[in-house]
């Protein structure tokens, strides 16, 4: 039986707050996979059963079952970790884990291809080191994302504390997690309650990012809540509420459509978190638990009506919402290479290409942040685009690290404006919702739009390309200038008319093209866009002004009209 | 070519009398054979065999150890020669004999081989066991003489028989014969002690013994008991290659394969526990490097047992390359003249240490030497089957027969290994080629009477293979008796053998328990007696329970298996030492602790 025929409302109702029978399917050695059911609970737990899609035909032929193996993706409010959590981290993926670790657009990190067998001890090692995967998919708020600029160093921590408390408020209440994978010690009387979410908790996976302009790195307009933070210098004054942002659609659906969060309005830190949880249990109470394509908060908005969601938010909040403030936003990419910050230390982004981490065929950054990570005394953030800064070094250190980096290809030097600013997502061999691959093959690509670019004079240029290999949205590809999402193997829905900093969709442009096809159209645009531009004219702005994409307005309205 | 087979062991005629026949009836057409046969039959008729008649008295118990088929057709041949001689003589295994009765037996043969570290085959261990025993009887009546058969490259050669003939002799017991040991190629010996044994029984018997009519019947070589098939180890089923599977994942470090025979059901009959002997043919590839490396022509011509033919297809069909033995280490360096290769073959320690590393390729090639085709076909011992544990219960698979083979291959001395047998099946043979085999039974290793009788089956490896025979028969029998299956071997992901067939078994509820053990996993590796060991006293509670034991595999991994079951016993049962011993000794007596190592 399919997890997709199964009702997951149902499974959820009756997991006795996220317990079904994990432990018995976990006890089951005579398979790598555990019971159908529980693949829905273990992603509250934070992890996804997966199998090598490569192998499946081949290890049938083998008397064998698929390449069953664990993705286990943690929480880490804001992506920051120090450099000790690193070595934990970095030991389990060497250990129990594929060997390899995947930076993610979340700013976490992922293990892929752990053992059943292995969860538990991969579970425990990284609670040793205080990090735990509780929330990491399922239906429950994720990883709380944060802007991890460190440059304006008391701002960022102010506004880092709040994500921290964003995600502790949202986390499910259930003892589930300890019992089944840490203490082991079932709560006596049995279950609790989630003052929260509910025996059901939410209706679809529910997304938070915390921005500080005017770097939207973070792409808060994409997830469900959003807090932009106003300040004066680096006082935090409060935040400007989102809600209702979200990327996910379905191919050959029209009723599902990227969404930009709409402005709820501003408030004031110390309400920040009475915000948040009246944003969750209205989507809790108000969301489609019928259809889960209709689900996440963007439709539940859409069907409420912005003003009715607002009133409902300030009426559970006992919180009256301010006319939002004036930001401004001016990039969604990172900064590589060395910052200095207000405090005098230096901070030091690195490229990771498709965030992987790994030793082998010519590569050397698992062992390259390893030894950084040996000599490193500040910390280690993630960022949304799946890249990691060296946080905090003095200047007498900044030599040692860059040598390092640069020993082990961690730097971005010399890497085109293309490859900066590009974001896969894992897709294929491992992800289940796979159509297309992306990150095995993002970097082949990249190579021939960067020699088009060249071709066009374009080489400096920066473009924010990104990829999929399904229309779920993980690499954010409805807000890059290039989107593709992945239809089939080989073929790739292209999206045009992104600005560059966040703030607009795309619109399909063409379906279902080949690689030669996405090579010809960029071919005839990028001709046009060099001869045409306006100074200083971005692409997706370009091909808004010149009438070649109309803009998405309302979505819900407009996005598939053409 | 049944005359082809004919030969002392089996017939009344001597080597003369044999040759001659054989040249006589050499260019006779069917039709001419048949007229003879009819001619020789009235022949005998009107002058009929001088025989006395029938005598009661004592008969002859030859009892056999056998594992793999060879002590067993040694014994039944050597009872049909007495019967033919006038002897009544029963042939008995010795897993069905009543070790008291000993005492009362007044003539008694014994064949029996040796395996592993010097083990008695297990149908023989429990008379063994209780011959050594301190409730041993002393023997005084009885007249015996002993019959070893075994592998001379292994350190304990023939020891199950050199413990036999001491320890009846011991017990007070005459010896009529000194011990006879056999090597590998053991047909011609046995058939001279068969031979001088009879003999010696007639001169001292003083009429004791029970006598029959003369048989006037030549029994032919690989007749077997009256449901037993007709085509045996010297007479094999030529079957075809149907499937050629491999089952470990492409990053396995074993090449594992599932093969599917097809035979003739009629032809050949096997149970669940029962191996297939497969004769190999060695690589071409190999064959041509060895003429190449002696500089020696594939068309010069070679005799062995009697016949002629070309070195080449000597040493592609009758010959061992791959696996080296000493004797063949010994008469090499009589070749060679090389002092250092000399002092090796003289070592015995470091000359079995040498042929486990190498095959006869890597020792011609390291030292070379001019010889003969002759010369070089005499160094070489003769070609044995290889025993594969059948995969398939022949109930459901009918005209198939399946194995589970891990192809040996691997890199040494600077050039690649094949195994003999395994790449001949693997990797040479062709859809339409024949292979040469026949069914090895192992009336150690059944399935209990009862179907109800729960079952532990530990396999490592391709250990396993029995059990999905074993699963299969019970489900056909509708067998309500609890299955439980202890498997181990590398990784997980790479070479959990047969594991969709384990889930379809568990599925329809026919695997109560499994337990596995991955020793290369990442995390905590563990053996199978590890594992066994951590589930000792659900183990226990099914012994207690009357569950019959099953092991199969690395002979290693068998003697892990012991030393772990017997700490099982000592700690769940609450015994001394010697009281566990004793628990699992009786554990083999009553038969319910079966063990196939290799």
């Amino acid at each position: 039986m399919s997890a997709a025929i199964l009702d997951i409302e149902q499974i959820k109702r009756s997991s006795r707050y996220l317990r079904g029978r994990l432990r018995e399917s976990m006890a089951d050695e005579l398979t790598g996979a555990i019971a159908p059911e529980d693949s829905q609970i273990s992603k509250f737990h934070g992890f996804y059963q997966q199998d090598d899609r490569d192998r499946r035909q081949s290890r049938r032929e083998q008397l064998l079952e698929p390449y069953y193996g664990f993705m286990l993706r943690a929480r880490l409010p804001g992506g920051v970790c120090t450099p000790a959590q690193w070595l934990t981290i970095d030991r389990l993926g060497q250990t129990l884990a594929n060997g390899t670790l995947r930076l993610t657009t979340r700013q976490s990190f992922q293990y892929h291809g752990i053992l059943k067998g292995n969860l538990r001890p991969v579970i425990r090692g990284i609670n040793e080191a205080l990090i735990d995967s509780i929330g990491g998919c399922g239906d429950v708020n994720r990883n709380v994302l944060c802007n991890p600029n460190p440059v304006e160093s008391a701002l960022h921590l102010a506004v880092y504390e709040w994500a921290k408390r964003i995600s502790e408020h949202l986390l499910p209440r259930s003892r589930a997690y300890h019992e089944l994978w840490l203490d082991g010690e079932q709560v006596a009387g049995g279950e609790e309650a989630e003052p929260i979410y509910g025996e059901a908790y939410l209706p679809r996976k529910f997304k938070t990012a915390v921005a500080v302009p005017p770097h939207n790195d973070v792409d808060v307009y994409s997830n469900d809540l959003g807090f932009v933070a106003v300040a004066t210098g680096e006082r935090l004054l409060g935040f400007n509420v989102l809600a209702g942002g979200g990327m996910g659609t379905t191919h050959g659906d029209p009723r599902t459509f990227p969404r930009l969060a709409d402005e709820l309005g501003f408030v004031a830190p110390e309400h920040t978190l009475a915000v948040a949880e009246a944003v969750v249990t209205t989507q809790r109470d108000f969301g489609d638990r019928q259809n889960r394509k209709q689900a996440r908060l963007k439709y539940t908005i859409e069907r409420m009506g912005l003003e009715a969601f607002r009133a409902e938010v300030e009426r559970r909040a006992g919180v009256a919402f301010a006319p939002a403030r004036a930001v401004r936003f001016t990039d969604q990419g990172d900064r590589y290479g060395w910052v200095k910050g207000r405090d005098q230390r230096w901070h030091l982004t690195l490229s990771i290409e498709s965030g992987r981490i790994r030793d082998g065929d010519g590569h050397t950054a698992m062992t390259g942040l390893r030894e950084i990570a040996r000599i490193h005394r500040g910390d280690l953030r993630i960022t949304p685009n799946q890249n990691l800064i060296v946080a905090g070094v003095p200047a007498r250190s900044k030599a040692a690290i860059e040598g390092l980096a640069r020993e082990h290809g961690l730097l971005a030097d010399g890497q085109s404006t293309l490859r900066r600013h590009g974001i896969a997502c894992v897709a294929l061999p491992t992800c289940p919702l796979a159509m297309a691959e992306a990150e095995r093959y993002f970097p082949e690509l990249l190579t021939r739009l960067e020699r088009l670019a060249q071709d066009h004079g374009l080489a400096e240029q920066p473009l924010v390309v990104r990829m999929t290999g399904c229309p779920n949205g993980c690499a954010r590809p409805y807000l890059a200038e290039i989107g593709l999402v992945g239809k089939a193997p080989g073929r790739y829905n292209l999206l045009l008319g992104g600005n560059g900093i966040g703030t607009r969709l795309t619109r399909p442009y063409r379906e279902n093209l080949g690689e030669a096809e996405i090579l010809a159209e960029l071919d005839v645009l990028f001709g046009q866009y060099a001869a045409e531009r306006d100074a200083g004219e971005g692409f997706g702005d370009f091909l808004v002004r010149s009438g070649r994409i109309r803009p998405v307005v309302n979505p819900a309205e407009d996005y598939h009209a053409e | 070519m049944a005359l082809a087979h004919l030969e002392p062991l089996t017939s009344p005629l001597d080597q003369r009398q044999l040759q001659a026949l054989q040249t006589a009836l050499k260019d006779m057409s069917p039709n001419q054979i048949a007229w003879v046969s009819g001619y020789l039959a009235g022949l005998g008729a009107v002058e009929p065999a001088p025989s006395a008649p029938p005598k009661p008295g004592i008969v002859l118990s030859i009892l056999y150890g056998s594992q793999t088929g060879n002590a067993r057709a040694v014994a039944e041949q050597l009872g049909e020669r007495a019967r033919h001689q006038g002897i009544e003589a029963q042939v008995l295994s010795m897993g069905d004999y009543n070790a008291r009765k000993l005492a009362k037996e007044r003539w008694v043969l014994v064949v029996v081989s040796t395996h592993g570290e010097g083990e008695p085959p297990e149908t023989a261990y429990a008379l063994h066991a209780f011959l050594h025993g301190e409730r041993a009887p002393r023997l005084e009546s009885l007249r015996f003489a002993v019959l070893g058969l075994g592998d001379s490259s292994y350190e304990h050669f023939c020891q199950t028989a050199v413990d036999f003939d001491r320890r009846l002799d011991e017990l007070g017991a005459l010896r009529l014969l000194p011990l006879q040991t056999c090597d590998l190629d053991y047909q011609s010996a046995a058939a001279d002690w068969s031979a001088k044994a009879l003999d010696a029984l007639a001169e001292q018997d003083g009429g004791e013994l029970a006598t029959r009519r003369r048989d006037n019947v030549v029994p032919l070589p690989g007749r077997r008991l009256a449901e037993a098939s007709a085509y045996g180890k010297d007479n094999p089923w030529p079957a075809t290659l149907l499937e050629n599977r491999r089952i470990t994942s492409e990053d396995a470090i074993a090449d594992v394969r599932h093969l599917a025979l097809a035979v003739d059901p009629g032809a050949l009959r096997y149970r669940p526990g029962d191996a297939l002997g497969v004769w190999p043919r060695n690589d071409p590839a190999l064959v041509a490097a060895v003429l190449a490396a002696l500089d020696l022509d594939g068309d010069a011509g070679v005799e062995l047992e009697g016949a002629e033919l070309s070195l080449r297809q000597a040493l592609s069909e009758r010959l061992e390359l791959t696996q080296l033995h000493p004797k063949t280490l010994q008469a090499w360096a009589e070749h060679t003249a090389d002092p250092v290769l000399r002092g090796l073959a003289a070592d015995t320690a470091r000359a079995r240490a040498f042929v486990a590393e190498h095959q006869f390729i890597d020792l011609v090639a390291a030292y070379p030497a001019r010889v003969e085709a002759r010369a070089l076909a005499a160094s070489l011992r003769p070609l044995q089957p290889r025993l594969y544990s059948i995969a398939s219960c022949q109930d459901e698979t009918e005209d198939e027969v399946h194995l589970t083979l891990s192809v040996l291959r691997y890199e040494a001395h600077g050039r690649s290994h094949l195994g003999a047998a395994s790449g001949f099946l693997a990797a040479r043979l062709d859809p339409d080629e024949r292979v040469g085999v026949y069914v090895a039974e192992n009336q150690a290793f059944r399935l209990p009477q009862d179907g109800a009788t729960p079952i532990v089956m530990v396999g490592a490896g391709t250990g396993v293979a029995p059990y999905r025979a074993f699963l299969q028969q019970r489900a056909l029998d509708g067998d309500t008796g609890r299955n439980w299956l202890v498997f181990g071997n590398r990784h997980f992901h790479r070479d959990f053998l047969y594991q969709l067939d384990w889930q379809a078994q568990r599925r329809a509820g026919r695997l109560a328990r499994v337990s596995l053990a991955f020793s290369r996993d990442p995390g905590a590796g563990v053996y199978v007696q590890q594992r066994l060991r951590s589930e000792g006293r659900e183990l226990y509670r099914w012994l207690s329970e009357g569950a019959h034991l099953y092991v199969c595999g690395a002979t290693a991994m068998g003697q892990a298996v012991h030393e772990t079951l017997l700490g099982i016993v000592r700690d769940e049962g609450g015994l001394n030492p010697d009281a566990a011993a004793e628990y699992v000794d009786n554990l083999r007596r009553e038969a319910r602790y079966h063990r196939d190592l290799y």
